[in-house]
């Protein structure tokens, strides 16, 4: 699988996750985008890094912190043998009604 | 006209194998120098060139390759073996569309690197134990 399957496939059960625009006003929900750049060896490619980005709207500040958490675990356990997790950044803001935490990662997968 | 050449066509083949992984290989040629000087030069220095001394590295992404592909190419645990093995290796150099170059050569060094986050690299340096001879096209 590669980045986006194993991310999409990790929170399936914990937040309605959307790709880049989120299909909803409906919190709470999750948003992610990716950024791919590749590594090449002689042979041809050997390694993707993704910049990762996942925000988590929730209709307060404890719904949002706590799905954040449960999808920082997620990301956290799809580190494998051949894929490293790295959190880069954590932010934390209000708009209007909803309270949005993300989470920015750096993941890079050997292939 | 000109034609540059891009560096993925350029393989250092140990024996018949490749090095899996290769991100980049340098090729260097010192001349050996003797130098003389009589009361005739008056003072001035004569430098010969009386052979050429070659090296040769590679930095590669540390791979473990698959039993089938043991006759063709060379991972992480074949390099070790062959610096364990002290023994001199013959090796050839192509470069696509250029002239190729072959000769012995010792394992000079190999050295491993690993972080927290990244891949494992290794670099492996060959010094040269022969003539540099070319390849007929």
């Amino acid at each position: 699988m590669n980045i986006a399957e194993r991310i999409t496939t990790a929170l399936t059960d914990i937040v309605d996750l959307y790709y880049s625009v989120a299909e909803t006003d409906v919190a709470p929900y999750a948003v992610y985008s990716l950024e791919y750049s590749e590594s090449r060896t002689k042979e041809g490619p050997y390694k993707y890094t993704a910049d990762v980005v996942i925000a988590v709207v929730g209709n307060n500040y404890a719904q949002a912190d706590r799905l954040s958490k449960q999808v920082m675990s997620a990301i956290d356990g799809i580190r494998n043998t051949d894929l490293s997790v790295r959190l880069e950044s954590h932010s934390e803001d209000s708009e209007k009604d909803a309270w949005v935490i993300q989470n920015r990662y750096i993941i890079i997968q050997l292939i | 006209m000109s034609t540059g050449i891009l560096g993925y066509n350029v393989a250092l083949k140990i024996g018949e194998k490749t090095i899996v992984g290769t991100t980049s290989n340098s090729f260097d040629i010192k001349p050996v120098v003797k130098e003389s000087i009589t009361k005739d030069d008056r003072g001035t220095k004569k430098k010969k060139v009386v052979s050429n001394d070659f090296s040769f590295s590679v930095d590669a992404v540390a791979s473990l390759i698959d039993a089938g592909d043991v006759a063709t190419k060379l991972g992480r645990d074949e390099v070790i073996a062959l610096v364990l093995a002290k023994a001199a290796v013959d090796f050839t150099y192509l470069m696509d569309g250029a002239k190729g170059y072959q000769g012995s050569a010792i394992i000079s060094s190999y050295s491993e690197k690993s972080d927290s986050e990244n891949e494992v690299t290794f670099s492996l340096n060959l010094d040269s134990n022969s003539e540099l001879t070319p390849i007929a096209e």
